[in-house]
């Protein structure tokens, strides 16, 4: 009985260890074998994050449970809990246990930044390597924000951050990438200053075809009680712009255009143009798009980060160049068949992928 | 009371006329000027078609009976001619093609390819231009045919705008494979 009973509490906490380490209480966890996996050290690296993390969440409860050790302690010898005697003991705990947790907060950060550093090493610059060669990659490096911004593609902010500027080739030109957030300060109804994610998503910067003189921008709209609400982006300037009404009712309706002149407009949004940013739009989401000289500038809200060390257990598990390439080739999906498609390169072939 | 009433109701009238006729006017200027828009883009067809058309010379002996004459594109065309010469321009281009065809030693020559693609970039300028000029003539078109704008427009004189045709859809329905 008693065997029994060691048993399914044995079970339990191994469980309950799972449940916390791994996410799921089947699964153990375990660290990578070198000899077993090419990519066990980058493994290792996030998993020893993990510990970390959990090892610093559980601090309240260890404190919790010091502070029952504590009074159980005090109760033994016999001193007063809120007696004199008992203050000096608690300072020295409390000073003791700061100490403690602002040592491990700095290890756990050191150790988080130098596993973001391997798996940028082993990972994520190997991958984009093979997908494009001669590609030059930052992890911390950003796209510029501001020319976005000027042209229109997204919204007004105040602070922006981005990681994983990529700059590669194609077909002789230059083309950037990166993910980008964008903040704005704004009040709450209590008139306190909070940070507004107004954009998170993927920044690309492309190639025009040929030098244009005019400047085309196309934003999907944002309807609100039947007015659109541009939410920050910059609203029409109305000596340099003026608002196209294409010849596709339902395009108009699900997308704004805005151009120095009409020619320019229905030069660059032609009816295969139109089809492909509505099943991208159906596909992808909301995303901003602007024709400027010989630049394309796309920003995509897709609300998340590409490319990103991944945090779950089975994430960690399932890490390998491979599938970073992956994630590589349908980040360039999205832009390539918008960019071929523009040039007029990509006629009508829309399957079930795209 | 009640002249003062048919008094403002004229008046309201009067207003509504007005400013329809001025929107019919201003509906009309666009349609001009996507009109000049096409001038420009046939215009700058025509110099590259007269470019290709020199560049196949000695190619062969009937360049002649193939180019037929280009019509000279220029500002200020009515829309008849501007049709006309869009018409010209489009026959053109084919004998150009049939010529290019029939001479595949054309293709060595860069001069050639690079007027073909001026053709190609300049036959998407068209292509803007027309779409252009039909969205323009589409929403003339529309508001002089709606009540009671369309009694202001029959009493204004104004007439539905006419699209610009192709002259081969017929031929363009069917698709024959050699």
């Amino acid at each position: 009985m008693i065997e029994l009973w060691n048993k399914d509490a044995e079970d339990s906490l191994r469980k309950l260890e799972n449940t916390f380490l791994t996410g799921d209480g089947n699964t153990d966890f375990s660290f990578s074998s070198a000899q077993d996996d090419p990519n066990a050290e980058v493994k290792n690296e996030l998993k020893k994050g993990r510990l970390y993390l959990l090892a610093f969440a559980f601090f309240p409860a260890l404190s919790g449970i010091i502070g029952v050790l504590e009074t159980g302690i005090l109760h033994l010898f016999r001193i007063p809990v809120y007696g004199k005697g008992f203050m000096w003991f608690r300072y020295i705990t409390a000073f003791l246990g700061t100490v403690v947790m602002i040592r491990f907060m700095k290890k756990w950060r050191g150790q988080s930044r130098n596993a973001k550093a391997v798996y940028d090493e082993k990972i994520m610059a190997k991958a984009v390597q093979e997908i494009l060669p001669g590609a030059i990659l930052e992890p911390n490096g950003s796209i510029d924000s501001m020319d976005f911004y000027m042209h229109g593609v997204v919204p007004d902010f105040d602070d922006s951050q981005g990681s994983y500027l990529i700059r590669y080739e194609k077909n002789g030109k230059s083309c950037t990438f990166s993910n980008l957030t964008l903040t704005r300060r704004e009040k709450d109804h209590n008139d306190s200053y909070y940070n507004k994610a107004v954009f998170v998503g993927q920044a690309y910067e492309m190639r025009y075809k040929s030098q244009m003189s005019g400047h085309v921008r196309i934003m999907t709209t944002s309807q609100w009680m039947g007015r659109e609400v541009l939410g920050g982006y910059r609203k029409q300037d109305r000596e340099q712009e003026e608002k196209i009404e294409t010849e596709n009712a339902f395009f108009n309706g699900e997308f704004d255009v805005y151009a120095t002149d009409a020619h320019s407009a229905f030069y660059v949004v032609t009816p295969v143009v139109m089809e492909r940013l509505l099943s991208m739009k159906a596909k992808y989401g909301s995303f901003g798009l602007a024709v400027s000289g010989d630049k394309i500038m796309i920003a995509l809200g897709s609300g998340c980060y590409l490319f990103e060390p991944p945090r779950s257990y089975q994430e960690i598990e399932n890490i390998s160049v491979e599938n970073s390439k992956e994630e590589i080739r349908q980040m360039l999906l999205f832009a390539h068949l918008l960019e071929d498609t523009i040039n007029g390169k990509g006629y009508g072939v829309f399957s079930e992928t795209d | 009371m009640a002249m003062i009433v048919l008094l403002v109701l004229i008046l309201l009238c009067i207003c509504y006329g007005i400013a329809t006729g001025n929107r019919f006017k201003q509906l009309h200027i666009k349609i001009q000027e996507a009109q000049a828009d096409i001038e420009v883009a046939l215009i700058k067809r025509y110099d590259v078609l007269m470019q290709s058309l020199d560049a196949i010379k000695g190619y062969t002996e009937h360049e002649e009976k193939l180019m037929l004459n280009l019509i000279k594109a220029r500002n200020g065309m009515t829309a008849a001619q501007t049709q006309a010469v869009l018409d010209n321009q489009e026959q053109v281009l084919r004998n150009v093609r049939i010529v290019g065809e029939a001479y595949p030693q054309l293709y060595s020559s860069e001069l050639y390819n690079n007027l073909q693609m001026q053709i190609t970039e300049t036959n998407e300028h068209l292509a803007a231009s027309k779409r252009l000029y039909h969205a323009n003539v589409s929403l003339y078109n529309q508001a002089i045919a709606v009540f009671p704008a369309s009694v202001i427009a029959g009493m204004t004189g104004n007439r539905p705008a006419a699209f610009l045709r192709d002259e081969n859809v017929e031929a363009k329905r069917e698709i024959r494979l050699r």
